[in-house]
């Protein structure tokens, strides 16, 4: 029995030692370490992460598209820290604008920011869709008094919308108006301080947790042949939520729509090659009726995908990391900022908006 | 359940392993090998409850045929060994046929007289190739006189045992069986315990890390019909022939680990192939296990090289196509069979000729040429091995010789601007640029310089550094960074989601 229990603790402490070793090695790598997220004070979108915290990111096993940066003052991403009334262009997105796995130079906020005199803020938080995005036009508007207004569009976004989602407002559209839910996510506080201070960083644990999506659960013993992490169902976004989306975005910034430039992404495979097109999240009725609506009441419309296609056409370059992260690379970055600098100067629609400065 | 997924490593394994050893430790031997049989069969259930009694209907009917065969041998029973023999290949080719081949056979014969003919869409039962050729081998070698076996658990073990049951290595009953008879195959070793562990982590690492890593590479050039360069179809191609080295190679590795942490040997079925020289070499480092069975069950039977050069070489080319059928049952495997067929009669033929002239070739240049050589013709033979159909083979062969172009992907225009005179950036429609180069270029220096798995262990276990540590309680120690280091690569595993080992198509 005593050599049994012998045993057991010389293989417990071998497997504690490869676990260390590896802490000490994922140390030295830039694994995807999450922003400490901001503290619990109210459903604030403006400030998604801890203000002035270093972050690291990279994606997959094997460290995909490494990045690093601090977060400003207002927890987003931009490397510098945002003014209040500061009148900005702001960019409003999910993980297109937030960009982690792109250098900050590159994107499309800094690219809009060196074409224009004025400041130009990126809001952009992983996982938004169009009813976050009405209500950080709202919050925006109360904190900075944007005078213009860049909203990445991807698909998907009108389909989550309708979804509880943790940390966003999922939108319920009946006869009485609209409800905008917001579902709280109150972190234990020590936790929190605890996973901040360097004392409870577990660069394993942040590997396991955000680089290999990896939950406990999964290690429970499935009584069935196990299948592919299945997508989340989502509901068909009817064409409700897009027009109520148009009719909030003016009001909610309190900018005319001329000053708000809608950009529409577009599936890029299937322009790099129709057999790579991909089903689409929300349905090509609800983008269809978005650009059509939209430019109907006077949005500054970008659809992406004549774009894409005509630029692809004449370099033949993708504009994503393509084939394993969808999100635009430096090129797609340049391009829409590209065809929204035309779209704007076109009917002079930046001086009228103030971007040439006051 | 796949050797790396949680079920497995987490549940299955350690059940098996202390049942196993918990039993053997109160001396019923053979209640251990029954153990080891009844979780085999759990193993193979745990797919489909259904085929298992397919599984055991074969294994009974193959059984009692090895048992009259034996009996008809010494001059007992009321039939002759010969046609017992017949009758028996005969109902396991038959099972196969329909298995595997009814509706390839009636898709051929719909398209080739236009009948119209209805699909059975039978559901291919997993390993059933490999169960099949087993217990094949097992009646002619009763038939033979090489072995005879008169315990149903050690045979039921032999043809069940998991690490094998469903991509192989094919076995032969005499290399087994005598191992299951063995007092120290049921007495715990940490020697081969922790040896086996180390060679089950050094598969997965293969399986999870280089063949599911360069995977994504191969779908574009394979599957969606793209219009491709020969730079894309060559980039999809190699890194085809790399995923199948390492999932195979990697599943074999896990095989022959797994069956060491119960003190039972498997053979080798991989001894670094890309390295061969010739067609012949490779074959001997390809799915050896396969390649034996081939050889000893088929090309011989056939007549072998026993009746003149030309009869020789249709026979290779015979075994060739069959083998090549064995995989799939599809004219790409056929043709991917004739391919290494022809390849082998015209290895033959140039040692054949070498040896009359006296010609010894170039020393190591020829070496390095002809090994560059074999593998390119192995990756052209890859092609038909992975294409859906004819259609899509040719249209990736046409890409490799270069008849759409050499286009190179338009990022390198700028850092290679100097020789863009000369060079067409027009764009890949697969090729990934450099990352697939990387891809491929550090797994083919993995698979041309580096030791492989049975090279490493044999090196391991002969150092003083390994028989230290097993004498002492460094062994536990390493057992546990060992049980570690598979965690992790299951837990990585998960994140890629579920992937299969490609051989269990076959």
């Amino acid at each position: 029995m005593r050599a049994f229990l012998r045993n057991c603790l010389l293989f417990g402490l071998g497997f504690v030692a490869f676990l260390l070793a590896c802490e000490l090695v994922l140390r030295l790598l830039p694994i995807n370490e999450p922003i400490v997220p901001a503290q619990a004070s109210g459903p604030s979108l403006l400030v998604p992460n801890a203000p002035h915290v270093d972050y690291q990111y990279s994606a997959r096993w094997f460290l995909l598209n490494a990045q690093a940066g601090r977060t400003n003052n207002y927890g987003q991403i931009d490397g510098f820290d945002f003014r209040p009334d500061s009148r900005p262009l702001i960019v409003v997105g999910d993980s297109y604008i937030e960009s982690l796995m792109n250098p900050e130079a590159v994107r499309l906020q800094s690219q809009l920011a060196a074409a224009y005199k004025v400041p130009v803020y990126g809001l952009g938080v992983s996982g938004l869709s169009a009813s976050d995005y009405v209500v950080m036009a709202r919050q925006a508007r109360e904190e900075f008094r944007p005078r213009a207004a860049v909203f990445a569009i991807i698909d998907g976004d009108f389909s989550e919308s309708l979804q509880l989602q943790a940390r966003r407002y999922r939108l319920r559209l009946d006869a009485a108006g609209e409800h905008l839910d917001y579902t709280a996510l109150n972190p234990n506080p020590w936790m929190q301080k605890l996973r901040a201070s360097s004392l409870g960083k577990v660069a394993l644990l942040d590997y396991l947790q955000y680089n290999l999506a990896f939950t406990p659960s999964e290690l429970l013993p499935k009584l069935r042949t196990p299948t592919p992490r299945a997508k989340d169902a989502r509901a068909a976004a009817p064409l409700a939520v897009v027009d109520w989306f148009l009719d909030e975005l003016p009001k909610s910034l309190g900018i005319a729509p001329a000053c708000i430039s809608l950009a529409v992404d577009a599936d890029r495979y299937a322009i790099y090659d129709a057999k790579l097109a991909q089903p689409p999240k929300d349905a090509p009725e609800v983008r269809r009726h978005l650009i059509e609506a939209a430019r109907a009441k006077g949005f500054n419309v970008v659809d992406l995908a004549p774009v894409f296609r005509s630029a692809y056409a004449r370099d033949g370059l993708k504009f994503d990391h393509w084939p394993l992260d969808r999100h635009w690379n430096a090129l797609g970055h340049r391009t829409v900022a590209q065809a929204i600098e035309q779209a704007w100067s076109a009917h002079g629609a930046a001086a009228a908006c103030g971007l040439e400065g006051d | 359940m796949l050797f790396t997924s949680f079920d497995f490593l987490l549940y299955f394994l350690p059940l098996c392993l202390c049942g196993y050893y918990l039993i053997a430790a109160g001396g019923w031997r053979r209640a251990a090998a029954a153990w080891l049989a009844l979780m085999s069969l759990a193993f193979y259930g745990w797919w489909s409850p259904a085929y298992t009694i397919l599984l055991l209907a074969s294994i009974g009917f193959n059984y009692a045929g090895g048992l009259l065969i034996a009996r008809a041998r010494r001059g007992q029973g009321r039939f002759k060994a010969r046609p017992l023999l017949v009758a028996a290949v005969a109902v396991n080719l038959t099972a196969l046929a329909y298995f595997k081949y009814a509706d390839f056979f009636i898709d051929s014969l719909d398209r080739a007289f236009g009948l119209e003919v209805g699909l059975l869409h039978v559901v291919l039962p997993l390993g059933i190739s490999f169960f099949t050729f087993t217990q094949i081998a097992f009646l002619v070698d009763t038939y033979a006189g090489k072995v005879s076996e008169a315990r149903f658990v050690h045979y039921l073990l032999f043809v069940t045992y998991f690490p094998h049951l469903i991509a192989g290595p094919v076995l032969h009953h005499a290399e087994m069986m005598p191992q299951f008879e063995r007092e120290s195959t049921y007495r715990f070793q940490l020697d081969n315990f922790l040896a086996g562990a180390l060679l089950l982590l050094i598969g997965l690492a293969k399986k999870i890390l280089f063949a599911d890593g360069i995977q994504p590479f191969v779908a574009p050039v394979f599957d969606h019909g793209l219009p491709l360069s020969g730079i894309d179809a060559w980039g999809g191609v190699l890194a085809y022939a790399l995923q199948l080295y390492f999932d195979f190679s990697g599943y074999s590795d896990m095989a022959i680990g797994l069956a060491w942490m119960f003190n039972v040997n498997l053979p080798l079925n991989f001894n670094s192939p890309y390295k061969a020289v010739n067609i012949v070499d490779f074959w001997r480092r390809w799915h050896m296990t396969l390649s034996r069975f081939l050889r000893d069950y088929l090309y011989i039977a056939l007549g072998g090289n026993r009746l003149g050069f030309l009869r020789r070489y249709v026979n290779l080319f015979l075994t060739m196509v069959l083998g090549g059928l064995w995989h799939g049952a599809g004219w790409t495997f056929v043709i991917w069979g004739a391919l290494h067929g022809a390849y082998l009669i015209v290895n033959h033929a140039w040692q054949a000729l070498c040896h009359r002239i006296g010609w010894t070739g170039l020393g190591w240049p020829g070496r390095v040429l002809s090994t560059l050589l074999t593998f390119a013709c192995v990756n052209v033979a890859w092609v038909f091995f992975r294409a859906h159909d004819l259609n899509a083979a040719l249209h990736v062969l046409s890409a490799m010789s270069g008849a759409q172009g050499w286009a190179l992907p338009a990022e390198w225009r700028e850092p290679l601007a100097a020789v863009s005179g000369c060079c067409d950036f027009r764009g890949t429609a697969a090729f990934d640029g450099l990352r697939q180069l990387c891809w491929i270029g550090g797994l083919l220096a993995l698979v041309w310089f580096a030791p492989n798995s049975q090279q490493l262990m044999a090196a391991l276990r002969a150092s003083a550094v390994w028989q230290r540590t097993v004498a002492g309680g460094q062994a536990w120690i390493a057992t546990g960074t060992v049980a570690a280091a598979i965690l992790l690569l299951a837990i990585l595993n998960a994140s890629l989601g579920v992937s299969e080992f490609i051989y269990f198509n076959f």
